[in-house]
């Protein structure tokens, strides 16, 4: 096996892992802040592939609907968050469990009957490649790589930078001294799921491209997104961007070396994550 | 291609009647059944055998892979249409009802004693995954009812279960697995390619495909090898890895039995990754994908699934060339405003199956049905099926064909279309072997 097909197989890797990322963040941040495991996650990122595709077709500018897909989506969660998370913050884990999953099967039942339940596509966008250690890769790969640093390069301009950021980690870390300082708890925690929401519709939107839009969608990726959250540690973001990294790199060289488990490489590095450091690689006990 | 078939349909249906024929097997080549006699259990004249008739429907009406239950639901749903509009079976009407496999066994198992010990079905038919189907058919001796399989099709449900085991209960209307790995190995036989490699699902079907394919290539062309193998989990978002490790072993053909929305996922991808140009010969793609020609598939990809892949299902619509199929294709166009899909074909017979077995039989007792099953041929859209007794599975031939982008069709078409009678490329019992290969060799090699 030569070393070139190794760092290409890398690079693969990292591209792959990059859309793992891009939906894990936003669950991990979700949950950072209000504590709610958003099982509906997987079911935002399907609404943004599905007003991506809708927007591309009015539109036929596939930047411009990613944006506005994943707005919608936002919106969407925040409306969700408002009218049926709120009420349930504090209560135990299991109602969180019960809701956020009615809200899966609503959203793909939605989805059914406005775009129907044949998968869509919407035409590929980033066509072509260029060679990279006498291989193909494909422009998709890289757009993946940029829009992945992008998003990671965003999320730590907010949550350093702004004043919305400084409150949103001040809550997250100690919510009854944050209130007594005069932060609101209902806009933060609103504007949190917002934001979260907003990621997994971009990750929807950013996904549409190279595959297709279909109800249920999600049901795959969230299993993902909850193996990276809990190798990085739920509420890290900085580790979920590492645990991403490492699943997608150890399944593309896994399907180099070892292509008869591929499949079962994920759940052996969260067993021993859970073994070695239950918390997480970058979580709190 | 809507007024080509309503004038055949015209011209057709005066001749032909409605709905399916179903008895001896006069001039069919595969085995001379035997005649059929139904002495006991016959109502009076005028008697309904019951009000209604219920099947009850168990396919995958929710999650990524949904699209495959509203498939089948549109066949199975124009047959009862149908059968109702005609006065129903004996004068009973047909109902069925539908639910949600969400494709794991377990809830499957539950749906089906629900369909029959609350809602009283008399029949269950469906059933979407080969993981799915193993455990379903374990308990239908015990609700006592007959389960027709329309689309899953792994070869250990009728060789091991039926066969084996001895589960009189079950039957399948698709062609299994011996369509996917089998037949898709004669047509890899024909293409100069002698590197093979695999991008398949990571489960059950993925596995017995591939073993069938390369157990047959090996032996109709001794100078292919099999150079590497990308296994898939269900739900894959990026193939690239999975493509690049492929190609690393620099193959010049791939077997792909991925399906469903991964399958659009695939060949986008592998478009962008020199997949099909790694494959390509002159004439075509030494890519075979089975289940290719499925009507979600051609929708969604359309133009984008290059021409010339060679593909295939466990029915296409332009093939057989019939009055009947052509009324079928026909008849769901108008009520759908889609082509029929493989499982809709599956599903669409097996109620008119049912159908022709109460007919016939003039009763609802199982043991009845089954011994009337046994052998039994029946003419459906994709041809003559004749349902073998040993292990109950119904033998009809399935055609590959190349993808064509024809813009007088609203999704791609197959051309020159390759088929091998159902005898000689479905296992035989006791299951042993592969089908008689020196025969076979010869009349492939003749055609080619």
């Amino acid at each position: 096996m030569d070393l070139n097909a190794i760092a290409f197989q890398l690079i693969l890797g990292i591209a792959s892992a990059m859309l793992y990322w891009i939906v894990s963040s936003g669950l991990t941040f979700t949950f950072g802040v209000t504590r709610v495991l958003n099982f509906a996650h997987g079911a935002f990122y399907m609404l943004g592939a599905y007003f991506t595709l809708s927007f591309f077709a009015l539109t036929q500018n596939y930047l411009l609907s990613l944006f506005l897909g994943a707005v919608i989506v936002a919106l969407i969660g925040a409306g969700c968050e408002r009218g049926l998370i709120s009420r349930i913050y504090g209560l135990p884990i299991p109602f969180q469990l019960i809701l956020t999953f009615g809200l899966v099967l609503l959203f793909d039942d939605l989805v059914r009957i406005f775009w129907g339940s044949v998968p869509k596509m919407m035409p590929a966008q980033f066509i072509g490649s260029i060679n990279v250690f006498g291989r193909i890769l494909p422009v998709f790969s890289l757009y993946l790589i940029f829009a992945g640093v992008a998003i990671a390069l965003v999320l730590y301009f907010l949550l350093s930078k702004t004043d919305w950021g400084v409150e949103i980690r001040a809550i997250t870390v100690d919510p009854e001294t944050a209130m007594c300082s005069g932060l609101n708890p209902a806009f933060l925690y609103a504007t949190a799921f917002m934001f979260g929401s907003f990621l997994a519709g971009l990750g929807g939107g950013l996904y549409l491209p190279i595959s297709s839009a279909s109800p249920g969608m999600g049901e795959h990726i969230i299993i993902y997104a909850f193996i990276v959250t809990v190798i990085g540690g739920l509420g890290s973001i900085k580790g979920a961007f590492v645990s991403a990294l490492i699943i997608g790199i150890i399944e593309s060289l896994g399907a180099l070396f070892v292509p008869w488990m591929t499949i079962a490489l994920p759940y052996i590095a969260l067993s021993a994550v859970l073994l070695v450091r239950p918390e997480g690689i970058f979580g709190e006990e | 291609m809507a007024e080509m078939t309503r004038r055949d349909f015209i011209k057709y249906a005066a001749a032909l009647g409605i709905g399916l024929a179903v008895g001896g097997g006069i001039g069919y080549s595969l085995r001379k059944p035997e005649v059929q006699v139904v002495k006991e259990g016959v109502p009076a004249v005028g008697e309904k055998i019951k009000e209604t008739i219920k099947i009850g429907h168990i396919a995958i009406f929710s999650g990524p892979f949904s699209t495959y239950g509203e498939l089948q639901k549109r066949g199975s749903l124009l047959a009862m249409e149908e059968i109702n509009k005609a006065g129903g079976i004996l004068g009973s009407k047909v109902e069925i009802i539908y639910r949600d496999s969400a494709a794991k066994p377990a809830e499957a198992v539950k749906q089906v004693r629900s369909l029959v010990e609350s809602e009283g079905c008399d029949f269950i038919i469906g059933i979407d995954s080969s993981g799915v189907v193993l455990g379903v058919a374990e308990v239908m001796p015990e609700v006592n009812k007959l389960l027709f399989v329309t689309h899953a099709a792994t070869h250990k449900l009728t060789e091991e279960l039926v066969y084996k085991k001895g589960i009189k209960e079950v039957f399948r209307i698709a062609v299994p697995v011996y369509q996917d790995g089998i037949m898709a190995a004669f047509i890899a036989s024909q293409l100069p390619a002698t590197k093979w490699a695999c991008v398949h699902p990571d489960y059950e079907y993925g596995y017995a495909s591939w073993e069938l394919f390369q157990k047959t290539l090996s032996k109709l062309r001794p100078d292919v090898e099999f150079v590497g193998e990308a296994w898939a989990k269900i739900g894959t978002t990026d193939f690239t890895p999975l493509i690049s490790s492929v190609m690393e072993k620099k193959p010049d053909g791939i077997h792909t039995v991925e399906w469903g929305v991964d399958l659009f996922t695939f060949v986008r991808q592998a478009k962008q990754t020199g997949l099909f140009d790694a494959v390509k010969y002159d004439g075509g793609y030494a890519w075979i994908n089975p289940m290719g020609y499925s009507v979600d598939a051609m929708e969604a990809l359309a133009t984008e699934y290059p021409e010339n892949c060679w593909i295939s299902g466990r029915y296409v619509w332009m093939y057989p060339d019939t009055p009947l199929n052509k009324k079928f294709v026909k008849a769901h166009i108008d009520r759908w405003g889609h082509f029929p899909a493989y499982s809709g074909e599956t599903s669409y017979t097996a109620v008119y199956l049912i159908k022709k077995l109460i007919e016939l039989t003039k009763t609802l007792d199982v043991d009845t049905h089954i011994k009337a099953l046994e052998d039994m041929v029946v003419f459906s859209p994709a041809g003559a099926r004749y349902i073998r007794k040993e292990d109950h599975q119904a033998m009809y031939e399935v055609p590959y064909g190349q993808i064509k982008h024809d813009p007088n069709y609203s999704i791609p078409v197959l051309t020159n279309l390759q088929a091998v009678p159902a005898e000689e490329y479905y296992r035989h019992p006791p299951f042993e072997d592969m089908p008689p290969y020196k025969d076979l060799y010869k009349k492939v090699m003749a055609k080619a």
